[in-house]
């Protein structure tokens, strides 16, 4: 039997360079990077103080059914789905429950300011905290005000809120970290060949750019500390690439099943021909240096494809900028399609413009790999000046390319050894 | 649409780390014995009304001779982490499976699970060092971004990672030797439920031959007890503490805490029959939902919950009538439980005054997205042990629960289960069983 396609019909994304998909891509052709001294706080003293910020307001509905958009990560979501939806020309209506959203949201606490209310009620300023056990502030706390905003901090909404958007039925959260973009591009697409639903929405979100999360990922010595140049520290594959930069966003993209959107007319952005999943098993912060979980997420999202190496156009990188993530994926890259071709194949890397968007990441990089192909323009890899000889492939350096790219290839690889690929195709009709 | 080409998924592991001990055989014994296992809690917890509730008691120490146990750094682990890592070792262990043996790409894991907290004080104590000093005396908060490198003295990099959403899959992926699909299903009690269904899928789809699927969740959290007491959905702390959780009775007073970690080994059928494997029972049909609730607190209509479960069985190709056990969610919540009962009512039709039913939340407290995995290892086991566990503390059922009330342990035969997952935020899942 023929298996369903899986074709993409809506895009939308709230980003450092803008919010309009179109002015966004135009900018990354161009290799204009947006990352910045961090502007939402002072981020004096850390070993980082560069990331990748929305510096521009974002208008969204105040709420969404029963959810108040009342928070960055609300906003980002709820625009790039409402962004996405009208372009594929979808509102509510329709079954519900032939209709999913799946959504890669948080990437743990970060409300610091709740916790603040907790504390200056608790201590008084000349305390040490440390000194004193806060069982005895239980009791009260659980009376106090401020409790009732406390599960900000683990309760997803960004999910239920888009599901009331779509209109659908069906709505689940995952978590792969900085893979969980892909991830949810890739459960969705499988629902949509299953025939569980005709028309799904992935999205990812990510807010990690706060006093608690640059910090602490620093300490982790996952984030650059080229603080001096903030728009050259993400220099993915470059030799003197020193960790990757942070950023803020969201992203959406409706996916739909070929036949439902032939069927009602919707104009077709790309198709989702094939991914891949797997798992390194190896270690939780570093990738296993032989890059063999991110090449069988690679070989299997090909041949789940029915795609050759040798039909593969262009691989937007996982590229984090880091020193491991980026020599083990040209080590990947080139178990996955052979060395030959592997030299042939242009890669490149946009977190080197925008930034690592964490779970945002696999949907922003989806958008702009279909865009690519769309437009026969290859993406830079910008602040590409020192070649590492452990990454020899070719990272389109600087420059955008114009290419004829029918089919490419999108990695997304996250902390704790989850890899997901994906294979693109450009729609010609 | 693929029907003709679907794998049979059976079960071949029962993993479980709940407050009767750790494995299938504590959790057989304590079923058997209908003990519960609410009791006020240690300090600091105490202090903190209700004051009890379902707390597992075993130790880090205790999963190091469990299969890929070795391994474990508890400071780089929360208790989500651990309460993973115990069901899934024990998961491997009563499936006979090595990790360091068979095929590690064809062996995935996937975990359902609300959030991965760790203590609240930590965030608090940070907050507090980074307050700004002018303010603080007024009790204002406002962030001096010059402390913030001195309140991060007190932090790792590994007090960060531990804490991404992934990680009880992440550590548990590596202690399985997984290399297969991976991933984490974040959610309310239906959670859990939702990993194992999507794990059955890829199973079915030949994407893996093996997958360790299940949940964790601990309620027993002074973060989740603050919020969840705040709005008046806890127990009440004048209850009795073993008679506190109250599934569809008119003396329920609210939920009560609880905590566990609860994965099966799914396994394609032809694998697990080659290598000799244990079958309890085999994955016949699963569905999930979203609905949002009524109002910000409020709670779902049942209709998606009815949807799935309808879906569910007609996946399996049964009807009501053949079922002979419901694991209820029985939150012990007057909304919640009112919802459920009016869906279950719906499933069920004229069958609901005769079906076998449990919940685990009287014995153990509610434990989210270990709900649905512990739903379902209760119901392999009483297929294997032809005993149902009861339902001890619905005594005046509420009057839209029809289903038999019998408060003992009893002998049943039990063929057909579904598992039925629901929660107030809105998600619900079915799962249906069949014995071996």
């Amino acid at each position: 039997m023929e298996r369903r396609r899986v074709v993409i019909t809506g895009t939308g994304m709230v980003i450092p360079h803008g919010r309009d998909v179109e002015d966004v891509w135009r900018q990354i052709q161009a290799g204009q990077g947006k990352l910045h001294r961090i502007q939402g706080f002072d981020p004096v003293d850390m070993p980082t103080q560069i990331g990748g910020e929305v510096l521009y307001p974002v208008a969204t509905p105040d709420e969404v059914g029963p959810y108040p958009v009342d928070s960055d990560a609300l906003r980002y979501t709820v625009a790039s789905a409402q962004d996405a939806l009208a372009q594929a020309g979808l509102g509510r209506g329709g079954d519900p429950d032939r209709r999913a959203v799946m959504c890669a949201t948080g990437i743990g606490p970060a409300s610091l300011e709740l916790f603040g209310e907790v504390a200056v009620r608790h201590f008084a300023p000349e305390d040490d905290p440390y000194a004193d056990d806060l069982a005895g502030f239980y009791p009260a706390m659980q009376r106090d005000p401020v409790t009732e905003g406390l599960d900000g901090f683990y309760l997803d909404t960004a999910t239920p809120a888009l599901a009331v958007l779509l209109g659908a039925a069906r709505a689940y959260n995952t978590a792969s970290a900085c893979a969980s973009g892909s991830h949810v591009l890739a459960d969705a697409a499988q629902a949509i060949r299953r025939g569980e639903v005709d028309v799904a929405l992935a999205a990812g979100v990510c807010t990690a750019v706060n006093r608690a999360m640059i910090p602490g990922f620093s300490v982790l010595q996952a984030l650059s500390r080229h603080n001096e140049a903030p728009e050259k520290a993400s220099r993915p594959f470059d030799a003197e690439r020193d960790g990757f930069v942070m950023s803020n966003g969201a992203s959406a993209l409706v996916l739909e099943g070929l036949d439902h959107a032939l069927a009602r007319g919707a104009r077709i952005l790309g198709e989702l021909v094939g991914w891949g999943w797997s798992t390194d098993s190896y270690r939780l912060t570093d990738p296993h240096p032989e890059g063999v979980g991110m090449a069988q997420a690679m070989g299997r999202a090909l041949a789940d494809a029915a795609v050759d190496p040798d039909q593969v156009d262009y691989i937007n990188a996982h590229g984090t900028s880091t020193a491991y993530n980026d020599a083990a994926e040209t080590l990947a890259i080139k178990k996955a399609f052979g060395t030959d071709r592997a030299y042939h194949v242009p890669v490149s890397s946009t977190k080197s413009m925008f930034g690592h968007l964490i779970h945002a990441a696999g949907t922003t990089e989806a958008i702009v790999t279909l865009l690519a192909m769309r437009d026969g323009v290859l993406p830079p890899t910008i602040n590409y000046e020192h070649p590492d000889p452990r990454c020899d492939l070719d990272y389109v350096p600087n420059r955008s390319r114009r290419a004829d790219a029918r089919t490419s290839v999108s990695n997304s690889f996250g902390f704790g050894g989850q890899n997901v690929s994906l294979v693109l195709k450009r729609w010609d009709g | 649409m693929q029907a003709a080409a679907l794998r049979r998924v059976v079960i071949t592991g029962i993993g479980a780390l709940t407050p009767y001990g750790l494995g299938r055989d504590a959790l057989l014994e304590g079923l058997r014995e209908g003990r519960r296992a609410v009791a006020p809690l240690p300090p600091p917890l105490h202090r903190l009304p209700p004051g009890y509730g379902g707390r597992v008691t075993a130790e880090w120490k205790d999963l190091r001779p469990l299969p890929g146990g070795k391994g474990h750094r508890p400071a780089t682990m929360t208790r989500y982490t651990f309460l993973a890592c115990g069901a899934i070792g024990t998961a491997l262990q009563d499936a006979g499976i090595d990790p360091e043996a068979g095929d590690p790409e064809r062996r995935g894991l996937y975990t359902g699970s609300y959030c991965n907290m760790d203590s609240m004080d930590k965030y608090v104590r940070f907050a507090a060092v980074v307050a700004d000093r002018d303010l603080f005396a007024d009790r204002k908060f406002r962030i001096d971004d010059s402390r913030v490198m001195i309140a991060m003295k007190r932090f790792t990099g590994f007090d960060y990672l531990k804490l991404m959403n992934n990680m009880p899959t992440a550590h548990g992926g590596i202690q399985a030797g997984c290399r297969g699909p991976c991933n984490t299903f974040l959610g309310h009690a239906a959670a859990g439920t939702q990993a194992l269904g999507r794990a059955f899928r890829v199973v079915q789809d030949d994407l893996a031959d093996v997958m360790v699927a299940g949940g964790v969740g601990s309620s027993v959290h002074e973060h989740l007890m603050m919020v969840k007491g705040h709005r008046g959905q806890l127990s009440s702390a004048d209850a009795d503490p073993p008679e506190a959780s109250r599934p569809f009775d008119r003396g329920a007073t609210g939920q009560v805490p609880g905590e566990a970690g609860a994965y099966l080994v799914l396994e394609e059928r032809e694998h697990a029959l080659a290598r000799g494997a244990r079958i309890y029972g085999e994955v016949r049909g699963f569905s999930d939902r979203f609905a949002p609730p009524e109002g910000r607190h409020g709670v779902p209509s049942p209709g998606a919950a009815v949807r799935s479960a309808r879906d569910a069985l007609a996946e399996a190709g049964i009807g009501p009538e053949a079922l002979d056990l419901v694991m209820a969610t029985g939150l012990s919540r007057a909304d919640m439980d009112a919802t459920e009962a009016r869906q279950v009512g719906a499933v069920l039709g004229d069958r609901a005054g005769d079906v076998e039913w449990a919940a685990v939340s009287p014995f153990f407290g509610f434990s989210e997205a270990a709900t649905g995995p512990l739903s379902a290892a209760i119901a392999l086991l009483a297929m294997e042990a032809g005993m149902v566990p009861g339902a001890p503390h619905t005594r005046d059922p509420i009057p839209e629960w029809r289903l038999p009330v019998r408060p003992e342990p009893h002998a049943a035969a039990v063929r057909l289960a579904w598992i039925n997952t629901v929660s107030p935020e809105g998600g619900c899942a079915s799962l249906v069983l069949t014995s071996a």
